[in-house]
């Protein structure tokens, strides 16, 4: 086992940030407006102490989580607020508000924009590490963060590293949380990279 | 005018890629997943197909595996999420003619299309 460390976090970190980068142009592509992003944070930790460390744990969102396996695995978090989610169905489709009628575009459009931001977010990592993870089909849900964590399937991992960002779409007041959780096995694979890397 | 087939579960996608499609005089058809497009790829003989990777039942490295080992001559661009470039390399080699990133839109589509379209009269 390699020890984390800083070094390796921030490197963790960075490669998220290059790959949120690319999100942000693509979630630019896709509205036409600019997109603003918070500096990633990482959170190195258990899922119960993960629950309490990220804001608004029991509010309902709007999440779309997408997993991914191979060198290495976890998953993938996309989270709007109910009233981005709304507004930013507005600008995607042009439909007012959802509907029991347009029920699938909404799912449908959640789960296509989370992964188009899911694969730029870690398709950019495994480029730059030069290896390969294959992704999942993502899940929609409206839930609390709370119910999503607990039900996942890394609830009785150890150690995990959440890297979690904020976007936001100024001029439409619509924000959105990235959160990627890696599992203690990808940090020690990622973190082999990093170093092999650095030399 | 020149057939199109997008083969994407997504129905959100399916939406925006045809509507500049139709309204460059493409006839678009759409299928739902793997297994649909390959039913309609043999229904419809189209000019050109527009392929996704991640999808239910028989994903688009799936199909284009199929198409590639029964000596496929119609045009594959894949349109995916995929930004790896292992994934790229992968489908080139199976024999996809193109590989663009969603999202596109239709200033980056159409020329790739329009172009595929014209080598293949």
């Amino acid at each position: 086992m390699i020890r984390i460390t800083q070094q390796i976090l921030d490197g963790m970190v960075e490669l998220v940030n290059i790959g949120v980068g690319r999100s942000a142009g693509s979630l630019n592509a896709l509205t036409g407006y600019h997109v603003t992003l918070t500096v990633p944070q990482i959170t190195l930790c258990d899922i119960v102490r993960l629950k309490e460390e990220l804001p608004q744990p029991d509010q309902p969102f709007v999440i779309i989580h997408q997993d991914y396996s191979g060198q290495f695995e976890g998953t993938a978090l996309l989270m709007f607020p109910l009233e981005s989610a709304e507004g930013l169905f507005h600008l995607m489709t042009g439909e007012q508000k959802k509907t029991p009628e347009n029920e699938e575009l909404w799912q449908m459009t959640f789960t296509e924009i989370a992964n188009i931001i899911v694969n730029a977010v870690m398709g950019s990592i495994t480029n730059v590490l030069e290896t390969k993870v294959k992704f999942h089909i993502p899940e929609y849900h409206e839930d609390s963060l709370v119910h999503i964590l607990t039900d996942s399937r890394f609830v009785n991992e150890e150690r995990i590293a959440v890297v979690h960002t904020i976007f936001e779409v100024k001029e439409k007041d619509i924000s959105g949380r990235i959160a990627v959780l890696f599992t203690a096995r990808s940090i020690e694979a990622i973190g082999e990279s990093i170093k092999d890397k650095m030399g | 005018m020149s057939c199109i087939l997008i083969i994407d579960d997504s129905v959100f996608q399916r939406r925006i890629v045809s509507a500049p499609l139709r309204n460059e005089g493409f006839i678009v058809h759409e299928a739902v997943n793997g297994n649909d497009g390959l039913e309609k790829i043999r229904e419809l003989n189209p000019d050109l197909i527009l392929l996704d990777i991640l999808m239910p039942e028989k994903d688009g490295l799936q199909v284009l595996r199929e198409l590639h080992e029964k000596g496929n001559v119609i045009p594959v661009v894949m349109l995916t999420s995929d930004v790896q470039d292992s994934t790229r390399a992968e489908c080139l080699s199976l024999g996809a003619n193109a590989f663009l990133n969603k999202p596109v839109n239709a200033e980056n589509l159409i020329p790739v299309i329009t172009s595929l379209l014209a080598k293949k009269l």
